[in-house]
């Protein structure tokens, strides 16, 4: 505890932080093992076959957890085909313009949909007139509008039909709210709940009128027929039920549905950023940034790609611009937006969001996943990677956001002369180099300096995202010249780590060939 | 619109699914996009009053009074509330979300009693006619302070040299540690390992629209109804019907337009009590809205966390990840969410042989 403001829950709470921390430290990893970190990520992403896949206990008062569904590397690979990700790899540390390029990627899951239940109540008021009450909140997720197409298509009635009115406690008799991106997920589920308990009391009605098993009667657009015999017309239709004005019409045309999670359900994607570094000043343009997620199931796809980019540019906000200082009295020193830097339209332009419904949750009946918070997740992982990325021939280490100019060289490069980490360790005992693993990280910092480890692309990268491989042979010009020692230089940072990839079984030269400048062997 | 939605329907989509897929556009954005919309603080109830929140200056003290006089007398001054004025309501804001172990001993009061803990923290609220003579009055409201060693950085914090909450007697809020598999024998027998210090930073959510509420009393009915909830309505009024010692079905808490929570807004802060409780006391509709500075200040702050890490490789590129004394910098009480913050090593990566996260707080 500290004599600071009280700390709570922000658009992905501990999950931003922790993405970025291990996604960092993954790309070091791949960095020391000369391996790039795309591949490294490719290798080691679970598999659909892995599915659903136990995670253990991640704090002490939850239950263990388990990730439902999911095709983690199809994500990825998505992300990289879109960014073209073996061209901006291969520019990788090179000046373009006066400024160092660089590429980063991060990975993450996101749960959604946790507990309580949510209840939903529909309410056919007149012909034209269909009410639906929800107990979830809304801060300008356009609830308004998704709840009332996933109740349009459930009864088969006219989206004009439908108002949701959300917003008071007094609406529902249980609710629970917003948050852990659990809106669709648990409340539109309750609100397909009561769609199906709503046609089954206005069939049974129409049954029982009719003198006829309900289950000889179906449902379709907001009216009953006679199974096998639509043409004849409706035996019912919702609009005369609420015309009629008996009690027996108002208790078939109220229905409530109620929706309780079980498990949580997880969302999961790839941020792919590309970025160029003003080596001098520490200004970071963010040239591009392809956000990937599966949300299982899109309802809305506006909704959907206005949360993903406006997770992405907060993210992108968060990583670049906005920070909160105190000074050693505990004064805030950030107490106007003026000092507080806020992304405006103009900081991050370049954004694209993909959306995939490759995995459907089967844990609620939508198949939906939460779309809220993912987004945002992995973006300060991605832009760190890309910075550092980009800064790696200049021996700069990233290891704290946010990714300012103030924080950046050559405040880095002081602190990285400083030293935090205590470095790689090599165990294996039969690798002559390991004694010099106390002096590696000085080592690896000169070989960076003359040749970026960062410029060779993945032979899989290259085979999901760039069929013909003609865009790596064009980014070759500009990735030689940023290698004034040529190939020598990407060799050296790991002596140790090619003893590493001698082991490996798949190939006696290693993971990329030796000899042919990066860029140029596709 | 509607009718522009139905125009998107795929022809010879199925009964089933014409809607739901398709980029409907927002029902909502008519009344935004022509000024219509409703947010707290359009909204308006006949005889409503104002509140200003009167904060703590500094970052770590004794309270040893509060002069409220001078205030009263100003004109439009209705009324000048502290701690003292609360008798048996109020009590300390309960933990929604992740109750780590120990936390319980770092509940915020709704108005500090004796002690302040951070700049922000409510110390009194001023009741006036008009937001104009609250803020003036507010600032005639003087509290006194015995300055004590603020505690600003974690490290600091875990000497516990200046510590907080005296009947804690620490600032280590939490401490607790999950594992999966064996991470120990996975890091000794790895052939690579890593091990890094990384930090993230403290910074926010900050929505568009700041904070604000307008609460009403009914004194016949002895009915509470609060306008400018979000988020967690049905959590937050079981907080404040227990705070003001009434029943749940007594209170209703109204959402209105919203700009914008993004997590941090709608969580239950001292505020969403000491405003409808100011409005039982002055028997009129009060209404509070946060300035950005207040927003800057006292709306929950996010993220600054310092984690140390290490991951593990054996050839084949296969990586295990262990996060070893994570340590969030959480503020100097736990509020509903504060302990959400701890990072959690979710990986989509496989994870072959085990994990280890401790955190400490």
């Amino acid at each position: 505890m500290t004599s600071k403001t009280p700390t709570g829950t922000y658009r992905g709470p501990g999950r931003f932080e922790a993405n970025f921390f291990r996604e960092r430290l993954i790309d070091l990893m791949a960095a020391d093992l000369a391996l790039d970190p795309a591949e490294v990520r490719l290798r080691n992403l679970l598999t659909p076959a892995e599915m659903p896949y136990g995670i253990g206990k991640l704090v002490p008062y939850e239950a263990a957890g388990e990730y439902d569904t999911g095709d983690y590397a199809s994500a990825l690979r998505r992300a990289l085909q879109a960014i073209d990700y073996p061209r901006l790899a291969a520019l990788s540390g090179s000046l373009v313009g006066g400024r160092r390029q660089g590429v980063g990627i991060g990975c993450f899951v996101e749960s959604s949909g946790a507990g309580p239940a949510e209840t939903a109540r529909i309410a056919v008021r007149r012909p034209g007139r269909v009410e639906l009450h929800t107990g979830c909140a809304s801060s300008g997720q356009g609830i308004e509008t998704w709840m009332a197409q996933i109740l349009a298509d459930a009864l088969g009635i006219p989206f004009e039909w439908i108002r949701v009115l959300h917003g008071t406690t007094s609406f529902v008799d249980e609710g629970y709210g917003t948050y852990h991106s659990r809106a669709v997920v648990v409340g539109g589920s309750a609100v397909k709940v009561a769609a199906e308990t709503l046609v089954e009391q206005v069939r049974a009605l129409a049954a029982r009128r009719a003198g006829v098993d309900p289950a000889e009667l179906l449902w379709q657009d907001g009216e009953v027929h006679r199974r096998g015999r639509i043409g004849e017309g409706p035996v019912l239709t919702l609009a005369e039920l609420a015309d009629e004005g008996s009690a027996e019409a108002a208790a078939a045309l109220e229905a409530v549905g109620r929706f309780r999670p079980g498990k949580l359900t997880y969302t999961y994607g790839a941020h792919v950023a590309h970025v160029a570094v003003d080596p001098e000043t520490g200004q970071v343009e963010v040239l591009r940034l392809v956000a990937v997620e599966d949300v299982g199931r899109v309802i809305n796809p506006l909704l959907v790609h206005g949360q993903a980019i406006g997770a992405a540019v907060q993210g992108l906000g968060g990583a670049f611009l906005e920070r909160l200082v105190y000074d050693e009295a505990g004064q805030l020193m950030t107490g106007t937006l003026a000092d507080y830097a806020l992304p405006t339209a103009e900081a991050f332009p370049s954004i694209d969001a993909i959306t995939l419904e490759e995995a459907p949750s089967r844990l609620n009946p939508l198949g939906a996943k939460g779309a809220g918070e993912g987004g945002i997740v992995a973006v300060g992982a991605a832009a760190a990677n890309a910075v550092a990325a980009a800064l790696a021939p200049l021996g700069v280490v990233i290891r704290d956001l946010p990714l300012s100019p103030l924080r950046l060289p050559p405040c880095c490069m002081v602190r990285e002369a400083r030293g935090r980490g205590t470095g790689p360790a090599w165990r294996s005992t039969s690798t002559p180099t390991t004694s010099r693993a106390g002096s590696w990280i000085g080592s690896a910092r000169r070989a960076r300096v003359s040749g970026s480890p960062w410029s060779r692309p993945s032979p899989a990268a290259r085979a999901c995202a760039s069929p013909t491989g003609s865009r790596c042979g064009r980014s070759s010009p500009s990735s030689s010249r940023s290698r004034p020692n040529g190939s020598r230089g990407w060799r050296a940072p790991a002596s140790t780590a090619r003893s590493f990839r001698r082991g490996r079984t798949s190939s006696a030269t290693g993971f990329w060939p030796s000899k042919a400048p990066p860029g140029t062997d596709c | 619109m509607g009718g522009t939605a139905r125009g998107n329907v795929v022809a010879g989509a199925s009964s089933r699914d014409r809607l739901v897929g398709q980029p409907v556009l927002r029902t909502e954005d008519a009344r935004f996009v022509t000024g219509m919309g409703c947010f707290v603080d359009d909204f308006t109830r006949e005889g409503m009053c104002h509140a200003v929140v009167v904060r703590s200056a500094v970052a770590h003290a004794r309270l040893t009074g509060i002069r409220r006089a001078t205030a009263l007398q100003r004109p439009g001054v209705l009324t000048v509330l502290t701690a003292s004025d609360l008798g048996d309501l109020g009590g300390p804001i309960p933990i929604r979300i992740a109750p780590l172990p120990g936390f319980d001993r770092y509940l915020q009061e709704p108005l500090a009693r004796d002690r302040v803990r951070y700049v922000g923290e409510p110390v009194a609220v001023v009741i006036a006619e008009d937001r104009g003579a609250a803020d003036d009055a507010a600032e005639l409201v003087t509290a006194e302070y015995e300055l004590l060693d603020p505690v600003v950085d974690v490290h600091q914090a875990m000497t516990d040299q200046s510590v907080l909450h005296e009947s804690a007697g620490t600032n280590v809020a939490s401490r607790y540690t999950v594992s999966r598999g064996s991470p120990d024998a996975a890091f000794a027998g790895a052939e690579y390992t890593r091990t890094e210090t990384f930090r993230c930073h403290r910074h926010g959510a900050m929505p568009l629209e700041t904070r604000g509420l307008v609460a009403e009393w009914d004194a016949v009915a002895a009915r509470m109804t609060v306008w400018g909830a979000t988020k967690v309505t049905f959590f937050n009024r079981a907080t404040l019907a227990q705070m003001l010692g009434l029943a749940q079905a007594d209170v209703e808490l109204v959402e209105l337009d919203v700009g914008g929570s993004f997590g941090v807004r709608g969580e239950f802060y001292p505020e969403d009590f000491l405003i409808p409780f100011a409005a039982t006391r002055v028997g009129r509709p009060v209404k509070w809205i946060e300035d950005r500075r207040e927003h800057l200040m006292t709306a929950n702050h996010s993220r600054e966390i310092e984690c140390e890490l290490t991951i593990a490789a054996q050839r084949m590129g296969r990586s295990s990840a262990s996060g070893r004394g994570s340590t969030p910098t959480w503020g100097p009480t736990s509020g509903p969410t504060a302990g959400s913050s701890p990072p959690r090593p979710r990986s989509s990566c496989r994870d072959r042989t085990a994990s280890r996260t401790s955190a400490a707080r």
